[in-house]
């Protein structure tokens, strides 16, 4: 199967899932296996092919898990709905695994903010015109659409290779540039939607509420900025040397 | 919506590249004072820019046949970041070979490229950029600065203000009225090619707030140009200057301003050994300009393959430019509070940084423009 026809199956199951009770459908599709090695009746699936899948799955926080279970099955193959990733791995690598997954989550739900919030600023009418015409928030849409684009390429930069081997570095500046957009992009996001934002029925709060979520876990950017900064400082080079070798 | 931009990895044949920039950058640069580095992007030293021409490292992307390296993208992003990450003075060929040269090929006439472009590419000919007047700033289609075609040739008269290196430059690329009136906006707008020395060009120093003077205004008092000084088609001035624009936002140089100041800290910070604070405020540092240099590097793929990314590359030099302004308040932050001395030469660079930052968000377009650019490209506007 290509990667695309991968990501669009993926997609079309996750948009037709039943939310109060996903799992039976996900068991028989396959795919929480796919990270698994072909060896083992999975497909094998390098960072690089994952990574569409988590942005995917990011967008759609209606069902958690599932990206989660994925990987922890490569620990054990029977795990369903996981939530902790790092608990459900172990070992050494686990929270930087944990983290870079969690930065491509956040990156997918970011997305999923701007597209929403974008279409929401196109058709709002106030003052006679859609609030998008208006240049304070078209500026507040571009600081949006700045921080989403490096917080995707944070995290992009640490799904390389295969799943166990995540470098902690490029998973530490994943998960901290994620975090670091994260609070710019909720807050505009609400902003711009106003009280409609704040209601149950409104979608937005899904969005945001996930990524608040995620950025609570596997560690925050304090965390992460010291663990980055101390292997930095271990080495003799300037920023651009280290940015190279990360 | 804008364009997704994609992990993208540097060529090994363009990478091979750095090991020989950066032996030659060692020797060139080896007694230079890291107040000095701090300059880089406005530092001017003809030797050199020359000494870096006989490399064959300036005009790298531009065809052989004009002198030009005929290298790609990829390989000018290894050099810019090995001269913008040792502090190396760039200024006097910086404007020529990133936007005037590549403008030249573009529109210029068969005669302007032969002579001109060798020239760049050999370290002899300086550009300045006419764009900017007393009162045309971010308005740019507002220029007043008049060229009238009489049978001699070109009679230019009026202003441009905030010229980098205006007094050392041997050329000045002008965007001027060569029909109507100010009022009629984009429209009656033409380039010229201005030979600096031309008797009625005359370029005054301002003096910057760090006390330098890079900038200059340059007054036209009926200086008389040669009829074929004008660059490509009469009235086609401002998409020409727009394509100009587009060679100077889309380069990876918006994220390393600040490099000596940093890498002067981060000395700083090992030789004292770090603290926690230390070791996140580092860590902070490292993480953005990580993302900010794999961004630059999805922006070089797009130049790579001859598209003109604008508004990809008015996110970045957005997300760069906040960013690199943020850098001396997070370090004045923690150099306020440090038990022991600070090396004389890290408040130094410190200082400059702290006075020049707020030009990063000014030159080659205001945060506000590009905000605005960005919106476009996003279907806002």
């Amino acid at each position: 199967m290509s990667d695309d026809l991968i990501l669009e199956q993926f997609v079309r199951l996750l948009d037709t899932l039943p939310v109060a009770a996903p799992w039976p459908a996900l068991e028989e599709s396959g795919f929480l296996d796919l990270l698994r090695s072909e060896d083992d009746g999975g497909a094998g699936l390098n960072l690089e092919d994952f990574f569409p899948l988590v942005l995917a799955a990011g967008a759609r926080p209606q069902i958690n898990g599932v990206v989660q279970t994925m990987v922890a099955r490569l620990k054990n193959p029977d795990t369903t709905a996981a939530a902790d990733i790092e608990a459900a791995l172990g070992g050494n690598n686990a929270r930087a695994v944990a983290a870079a997954i969690t930065a491509g989550l956040m990156a997918g739900a970011m997305e999923q903010i701007l597209a929403t919030t974008v279409e929401y600023a196109s058709t709002r009418k106030q003052f006679g015109r859609e609030i998008s015409k208006f240049q304070a928030i078209q500026h507040n849409l571009a600081i949006m659409a700045e921080e989403v684009t490096a917080a995707r390429m944070a995290a992009q930069a640490a799904f390389v290779g295969s799943p166990r081997e995540v470098s902690p570095q490029r998973a530490a500046a994943a998960k901290l540039r994620a975090g670091q957009a994260a609070e710019i992009v909720a807050a505009h996001a609400h902003a711009i939607h106003g009280a409609i934002g704040m209601t149950q029925e409104f979608h937005l709060h899904h969005l945001t509420g996930a990524l608040h979520q995620w950025r609570l876990v596997h560690g925050g950017e304090s965390y992460w900025a010291r663990e980055l900064g101390r292997w930095a400082l271990a080495r003799p080079d300037g920023l651009v040397t280290l940015a190279r070798a990360l | 919506m804008l364009d997704t931009m994609e992990l993208t990895a540097i060529p090994p044949e363009d990478e091979a590249l750095r090991e020989p920039i950066r032996a030659f950058l060692a020797e060139q640069l080896k007694s230079m004072s890291t107040e000095r580095k701090a300059r880089s992007w406005m530092g001017f030293d003809a030797d050199f820019s020359k000494a870096l021409a006989a490399k064959g490292w300036v005009g790298i992307t531009l065809p052989k046949e004009y002198g030009g390296g005929g290298r790609s993208h990829f390989a000018r992003f290894v050099l810019v970041e090995e001269l913008l990450a040792a502090g190396a003075p760039v200024a006097g060929h910086w404007v020529s070979e990133r936007q005037s040269a590549p403008l030249l090929l573009k529109f210029g006439n068969e005669q302007q490229r032969r002579k001109i472009v060798p020239e760049v590419c050999r370290g002899e000919a300086f550009f300045c950029i006419g764009m900017s007047e007393p009162d045309s700033g971010s308005d740019l289609a507002s220029v007043r600065t008049r060229a009238d075609l009489t049978p001699e040739g070109w009679r230019v008269n009026g202003s441009k203000i905030w010229t980098t290196h205006g007094r050392r430059a041997h050329y000045m690329i002008a965007l001027v009225r060569t029909s109507g009136t100010p009022e009629d906006r984009n429209k009656g707008l033409s380039q010229l090619l201005i030979d600096m020395r031309t008797p009625g060009v005359t370029a005054r120093p301002i003096r910057d707030v760090s006390g330098d003077e890079h900038f200059s205004e340059v007054h036209f008092d009926n200086a008389l140009l040669p009829a074929d000084a004008l660059i490509g088609q009469e009235g086609q001035g401002w998409a020409q200057v727009n394509a100009e624009l587009a060679f100077e936002r889309s380069g990876p140089e918006r994220i390393y301003s600040c490099m000596a100041l940093i890498d002067a800290w981060l000395d700083f910070i090992r030789a004292k050994g770090p603290t926690d604070a230390e070791a996140e405020l580092a860590g902070r540092l490292l993480a953005n300009v990580s993302a900010l240099r794999n961004l630059s590097l999805a922006v070089t793929a797009r130049l790579a393959r001859g598209e003109s990314p604008v508004n990809e590359a008015s996110v970045v030099k957005e997300l760069g430019t906040t960013w690199e302004q943020s850098i001396p308040g997070m370090i004045t932050d923690h150099l306020a509070s440090v038990e022991v001395p600070v090396p004389g030469e890290l408040l130094a660079a410190l200082q400059y940084a702290a006075a020049m930052s707020p030009s990063y968000s000014l030159r080659g377009g205001t945060r506000e423009i590009l905000r605005g650019i960005i919106a476009r490209g996003m279907g806002l506007r």
